[in-house]
């Protein structure tokens, strides 16, 4: 995949950050979804295991710099998970706007929290319900999981409700677990435990 | 060189992106609309001026009033972080005409991979495998019927412009199809002003996997391996983890 997204950028004379969305079958093929010609939200778990700042790399780019790395300078070091703190109902997903009487991040030297709020914080019904980002980085998967886990059980946001519920219990779950998550997996799994 | 930048966006991205800035010594000027006045991005950055009501027409999205700030605050660059004007190639090109860099790809680029049928007849022809489906656009319902004979249901109608869920659905009949042609296409003009549609099967069991990469404009490009992102709710994505703890290392490196 790396390869053939390589290929895709220099075809289409790309510069800057990038992603390139695939959908990948039980068979490991793959096949082209999108390409999104900006950063990402998810971006802070690649920073995670490569140990780079994609944001000052694309400031560097822009300033007309060449990359600094070469493709076999990069190897993947440990595992990073992030999970997107919503202002919804846990359950019926909908909007839940209000003000954050109690704010309190977890903070560990493996944890990353990305937010933008503070105890009395309001949050608004005019844009995206993200209120923050959640990111556990580890050795391994496991490591990974359970150090999520354990932020997940320190982050305290009352006053609105929040999906962190539901991510406590798709971390539990042993399909999540074993790695078996497909893009139903809400549907297929979440949803029958809750409703 | 970029030494102050103006960041059109808002929330934790928009703090994220002053982070790195002031980590590098490079001025921020934050925008932000009623709604946000007291959200935290807007004390971090050096300089923040309120760009109108909550509404993002009125507000992150009204790209006069963002180039107007950008001007009066003498910044060299925009960084439009996601979400709002980071894929408005027009924008991009608004930015460069007035001598400000847009820190994201080229207006052209941004505009063809924007459009979901160009950017997928471009990976074709570089080499890299699309979802089978149709060739290009597809006229009107009658015709897609007939293609979607070809291709087999389940199938997944998208809208060209589509974006964030809107203008696609699963179908598993004609008749669905029939519907959901018509529905799609007229949802997608009314929201991006191109009712363009087209047709991918639907791969049932697959999982959301992206790979990050990065070019610099002396035609070096890297990757920086992949993410994935199959928890989703609403086609939003909830969970997302790197690296993928299902592809193997071979396909990981993978041409295609």
């Amino acid at each position: 995949m790396g390869e053939a997204a390589i290929k895709a950028v220099k075809e289409i004379g790309y510069t800057n950050a990038g992603t390139i969305e695939f959908l990948v079958d039980e068979n490991e093929q793959f096949y082209f979804l999108e390409m999104n010609t900006r950063i990402q939200v998810e971006h802070a778990i690649t920073e995670e295991i490569t140990g780079l700042d994609i944001v000052k790399m694309q400031i560097d780019i822009a300033n007309g710099e060449k990359l600094r790395l070469d493709q076999n300078d990069l190897e993947i070091q440990g595992h990073s998970i992030e999970v997107r703190i919503y202002a919804e109902d846990p359950v019926t997903f909908f909007p839940s706007p209000g003000e954050i009487t109690v704010y309190e991040e977890p903070a560990a030297k493996y944890i990353r929290v990305e937010s933008s709020i503070e105890q009395g914080s309001k949050i608004t019904p005019f844009y995206d319900p993200m209120i923050s980002k959640l990111i556990a980085t580890g050795n391994n998967r496991n490591e990974a999981i359970s150090r999520l886990n354990d932020a997940l059980q320190n982050y305290k946001i009352e006053g609105i409700k929040t999906n962190i519920p539901m991510l406590k219990e798709v971390i539990h779950h042993e399909h999540f677990i074993s790695g078996n998550t497909t893009t139903d997996f809400v549907e297929e799994h979440y949803l029958p435990i809750v409703k | 060189m970029i030494n102050k930048l103006l960041v059109a966006n808002r929330g934790e991205i928009a703090a994220r992106i002053i982070r790195t800035c002031k980590e590098n010594d490079i001025k921020t000027v934050a925008i932000y609309s009623e709604a946000d006045a007291r959200s935290l991005f807007v004390k971090m950055a050096d300089e923040s001026y309120l760009i109108g009501p909550p509404r993002v027409s009125e507000s992150y999205l009204n790209t006069d009033k963002v180039l107007e700030i950008a001007k009066q605050t003498k910044v060299d660059a925009v960084h439009p972080g996601y979400g709002f004007l980071s894929e408005n190639g027009s924008f991009a090109d608004k930015c460069e005409q007035a001598g400000i860099t847009f820190i994201g790809p080229s207006s052209n680029v941004i505009e063809q991979m924007g459009d979901k049928i160009s950017a997928r007849k471009l990976m074709e022809k570089a080499g890299v495998p699309v979802i089978p489906g149709t060739k290009g656009e597809v006229s009107d319902a009658e015709a897609a019927i007939k293609e979607a004979e070809h291709i087999g249901y389940p199938i997944m109608v998208k809208a060209s412009a589509g974006g964030g869920g809107i203008g696609m659905q699963i179908v598993h009949t004609a008749q669905e199809l029939l519907k959901a042609f018509e529905s799609n296409s007229q949802r997608a003009e009314q929201f991006f002003g191109d009712g363009s549609m087209f047709m991918e099967k639907l791969l049932v069991n697959s999982r959301h996997i992206e790979v990050q990469v990065l070019a610099d404009t002396h035609g070096n490009a890297i990757h920086l391996f992949e993410r994935e992102c199959s928890i989703q709710r609403r086609n939003q994505k909830v969970v997302e983890e790197a690296p993928s703890s299902f592809i193997s290392k071979e396909t990981r490196k993978k041409n295609g």
